[in-house]
């Protein structure tokens, strides 16, 4: 150093030296060092923004690895299949169900999610779930079944009979966060071997041996790519296009480039291997369901193949691994051939580089796809229904919870019934439009099913398209009711036994009122008659009007009004005579929880879609308790319960015969509301309680009555759910009496004409009727000298 | 009056059977029959006209209709639900049960021994409400219908 410095100093002197020269020379030596202070000063202050950068990207690393790392959205199951000796599901039920669980058919079920038939006779295999109350371990089971229902439910293993089984519930759908990506997050212990081996082989070989960028991969990609004049390599390692998939636009500048090639060695001098490979699986796109991003393979194998990730097979996972290069490009369902080739490409390196064999490739090669047909999309399956448990969620959870925590929503949800409803919704209303030429599409329709006694919502259409997620008129069609406030009237009269009987006669007259304004108020029949004296439950049966308002301002408007909110309706009402036949606007979901009162012998339940919900790790959160409210008397309902009996057997509803058997018990009632904009029908049976509307969204007059309308369509949704009859049983407090019919006084079961109809035990007629009919000396002399 | 002593006598065979004709100030003939139901009967549901009743709340005093009945899961999960209840796993027992009412609904006694949990948890209007709608489907069981008494009585006192 000295010696240079001695160098320096010692150079010879330049022209015209002297002390010209020397000062040249400090001025020259000056501007050296100078420069070099420059540099030095540059260099740091570039090393200081490069590494003041590098920690930010640093901090955007961690914040991305760690933290919140990824919203789960919420996945909601449907009820889950319990199978036992007597219950009603048919072979084809049961099929459909382990279809919709994903599993897989084979000749001999070894493993959990296999299954196998033979006529009613199914062998399966379950897997294990965690419910909400407990671990249900995987099960071989022998089930034998036909169309009465199970016969045989049997343990392979032990071979003992099983009491119960419940089978694991289908997944529905999800309700996902707002940038609307959806994933089933995976652990690095789940990934199976050979998806691991498919993406060292396929993406990045040497991922185990990098430290983020392979100089390489990349030099053998350009290489490649310059060859055949377009990319077909990347070369990317599998850090890097983590790194890239972090980022949600697309941009492809150097700058970007440049800053994921920084950022991937941030990831590997931070992260190890296992860890990268675990966000990778989690990370990556992989598809797309309407407007629902698939993310991470997870996902994909549920959306591909409808079964988790565990059970794919080699060439299953060697398409997954085919998409990374472009999920839409190389679409399966889409592009079948070109994601043929991609695979097969994927298998052939697989094997050129040791991790299968060449047979293995060969046979996995021949395999076909083996994607399911997508689902229906629009956001997942039975959007109407998820919706409903949105909305009842909303209550108890912030939105961010929601779409973020992964909780586990168990509902009542029951799929084949769904179908059922579904496409009896959509027959019955094209055969409507046909019958009257209307332009296919005019009508529409809502429905709600429920579990009469305990109130759970078993199926629900927003509309005849069921897989749109639009307008849920389940839920937000409020429309006037008509004649199906009526039952709440006369239950409400027969709840005071002394005043009003089913033989009580109502004046069935023309009614003239004044409202506030003055304006006049003129009902009508629907034949624009008046029937005169009418016994209380023909008023019902046959839907009378002006007899309903009579009876309605004989007992009370308000207190009409009250008993509507005591069934559970919530809206705001006002109490006019209008009420009384039903220019009230109500949702189907509410009818249904009017309806359910009646059907469940005067016990309210606030209608549930919900059982329970469990966080994650199957900690449970949150309940939906079983919870009844006694709203009615037993003996009131059952008479009211008889009379919609009767208006299904002689009354408005007795077309219902088309679809359901004669002998068949069931009760409903018919609504239709001004010019026949509505069409309503509400009705139960022993193990169904359903509720239909049809009408036109510009609430142009659709030309149904509720018979010719809503009944049909409810009537062939019963019909293919197989239900149960009604099997009403009268409670203590009522009473089975011959009487008149024409007079309702008291008669005898010899007497000409007599009925047996139900009383309230101190309601019977006591006035006796003449009695015409053959007795005998018995029945005389009785007569002579009671 | 001869005559009347005639037609007395007359009469009096006629009385004597008129006697043994009635039955009371209102003809028999006047009740009806309690119509028979259509549908099956749910064990527990009880007889309605008094008949002697069959429940799993007490050994079967006689052989219940023959329907098919998921009698056999009903009762593995009452038989769980009390064992949970014992054990003091309330939570548990109620999920049991619940899932036994999903099965059959129309099972009195089922109701009951959840309206029994749900008293036990403090839950008082849930608990009456649950009897009260036990009691309605026990139709003609006595000992069944007083337990549900005593549940409401008890949850209304503390209300």
């Amino acid at each position: 150093m000295a010696t240079r410095k001695k160098k320096v100093v010692k150079r010879r002197p330049a022209k015209g030296a002297g002390r010209r020269g020397k000062r040249r020379n400090q001025r020259r030596s000056a501007r050296d060092s100078g420069w070099l202070k420059w540099a030095t000063g540059l260099l740091v202050l570039a090393a200081l923004v490069v590494g003041g950068y590098a920690l930010h990207l640093s901090q955007v690393v961690r914040v991305k690895f760690e933290g919140k790392r990824w919203a789960v959205p919420a996945r909601v199951y449907a009820r889950p299949l319990e199978l036992y000796v007597g219950v009603r599901v048919t072979p084809e039920q049961l099929q459909a169900e382990l279809e919709r669980l994903g599993y897989r058919k084979v000749k001999h079920p070894r493993r959990p999610a296999q299954w196998s038939r033979a006529g009613g006779w199914f062998l399966f295999h379950t897997r294990p779930f965690l419910f909400w109350d407990g671990d249900e371990p995987a099960h071989a089971v022998e089930v034998r079944t036909s169309a009465k229902g199970v016969s045989l439910l049997r343990d392979v293993q032990s071979g003992r009979e099983l009491d119960l089984l419940r089978l694991e519930p289908p997944v529905i759908g999800s309700i996902y966060p707002a940038h609307k990506e959806d994933r089933v997050l995976v652990k690095r212990s789940d990934l199976p071997d050979h998806l691991v081996a498919a993406l060292l082989a396929a993406e990045d070989r040497e991922f185990f041996r990098h430290h983020g960028l392979n100089f390489r991969s990349i030099a053998r990609a350009l290489v490649a790519n310059l060859r055949a004049g377009r990319t077909v390599q990347g070369g990317s390692t599998l850090t890097q296009q983590l790194v890239k998939n972090f980022f949600l636009t697309s941009e492809r500048s150097l700058w970007r480039k440049a800053n994921e090639a920084l950022m991937a060695l941030i990831v590997e001098a931070r992260y190890d291997k296992d860890e990268i490979l675990e966000a990778y699986a989690n990370e990556v796109y992989l598809g797309q369901d309407g407007d629902r991003a698939i993310h991470g393979f997870g996902l994909a194998s549920w959306f591909y193949f409808n079964r988790p990730l565990d059970e794919l097979k080699l060439h299953e996972t060697a398409l997954l691994v085919a998409l990374l290069k472009g999920a839409s490009y190389y679409n399966p369902r889409v592009h079948p051939e070109r994601a043929r080739k991609r695979r097969n490409l994927v298998l052939e390196l697989m094997a050129k580089q040791g991790f299968i064999s060449p047979e293995q490739a060969r046979e996995a090669q021949r395999r076909p796809l083996g994607v399911v047909k997508q689902k229906r999309h629009g956001g997942g399956r039975h959007p109407a229904f998820i919706d409903l448990v949105r909305r009842q969620l909303r209550r108890d959870y912030r939105e961010e919870d929601l779409t973020s925590e992964g909780l586990r929503i168990f509902t009542t949800l029951d799929p084949w019934a769904q179908a059922q409803l579904d496409r009896a919704l959509d027959a019955g209303l094209r055969r409507l439009e046909k019958a009257r030429k209307l332009k296919p599409g005019t009508l529409e329709t809502a429905a709600v099913l429920v579990s009469p006694q305990e109130g759970e919502v078993r199926a629900l259409s927003g509309g005849r398209r069921a897989d749109f997620a639009g307008f849920n008129r389940a839920l937000d069609a409020v429309r006037p009711v008509g004649s199906l406030i009526k039952p709440a009237i006369y239950l409400l009269a027969l709840s005071q036994p002394q005043r009003y009987t089913l033989m009580t006669f109502l004046k069935d007259e023309p009614v003239r009122l004044k409202d506030a304004r003055g304006n006049l108020w003129k009902p009508e029949n629907y034949d624009h008659r008046s029937h005169g004296l009418v016994p209380l439950h023909e008023a019902l049966a046959r839907s009378y009007n002006l007899a309903t308002v009579h009876l309605g301002l004989d007992l009370g408007v308000e207190k009409v009004v009250r008993q509507l909110r005591r069934m559970g309706l919530r809206r705001p009402m006002r109490p006019l005579p209008s009420l009384l036949l039903g220019a009230v606007s109500l949702s189907p979901l509410e009818v249904a929880q009017l309806y359910q009162v009646f059907a469940s012998g005067g016990f309210r339940t606030p209608l549930r879609a919900i059982r329970e919900i469990t966080d994650a790790e199957g900690r449970p959160l949150q309940r939906y308790p079983l919870e009844v409210e006694q709203v009615a008397e037993p003996g009131p309902v059952y008479l009211l319960d008889r009379n919609l009996v009767e208006v299904m057997r002689a009354g408005t509803g007795k077309g219902i015969r088309r679809y359901l058997p004669e002998k068949f018990e069931v009760a409903g009632k018919t609504g239709t509301t001004n010019e026949l904009r509505d069409s309503w029908f509400a009705g139960f049976t022993g193990d169904w309680l359903g509720v239909v509307w049809v009408g036109r969204d510009d609430n142009r007059p659709a030309g149904l009555t509720g018979a010719s309308g809503a009944m049909q369509l409810w009537g062939r949704a019963m019909k293919a759910l197989g239900p149960m009859p009604l099997g009403l049983l009268p409670p203590e407090e009522v009473v089975y009496v011959w009487v008149d019919p024409k007079t309702g006084h008291l008669s005898a079961e010899h007497c000409e004409g007599a009925v047996a109809m139900p009383f309230i035990r101190g309601s019977e007629p006591t006035v006796e009727a003449e009695c015409h009919g053959t007795s005998g000396i018995g029945g005389f002399l009785d007569r002579l000298f009671r | 009056m001869r005559s009347l002593q005639r037609l007395l006598l007359l009469l009096l065979p006629a009385v004597l059977l008129a006697g043994c004709a009635s039955t009371g100030s209102v003809p028999s003939t006047a009740r009806a029959p309690v119509p028979a139901p259509t549908g099956p009967v749910e064990a527990g549901s009880g007889g309605r006209s008094g008949e002697p009743v069959v429940t799993p709340y007490r050994p079967p005093t006689q052989v219940a209709q023959a329907r098919p009945q998921p009698a056999k899961a009903v009762r593995a999960l009452l038989e769980r639900a009390r064992k949970q209840q014992t054990a003091g796993d309330l939570v548990g027992a109620a999920n049991t049960l619940e899932r036994a009412v999903r099965i059959e609904p129309g099972n009195a006694l089922v109701w009951n021994r959840l309206a029994h949990v749900r008293l036990e948890q403090g839950r008082y209007a849930q608990a009456a409400g649950l009897a009260a709608k036990s009691k309605a489907l026990a139709g003609g069981d006595a000992a069944l219908r007083a337990d549900n008494d005593r549940i409401i009585a008890r949850a209304n006192a503390h209300r």
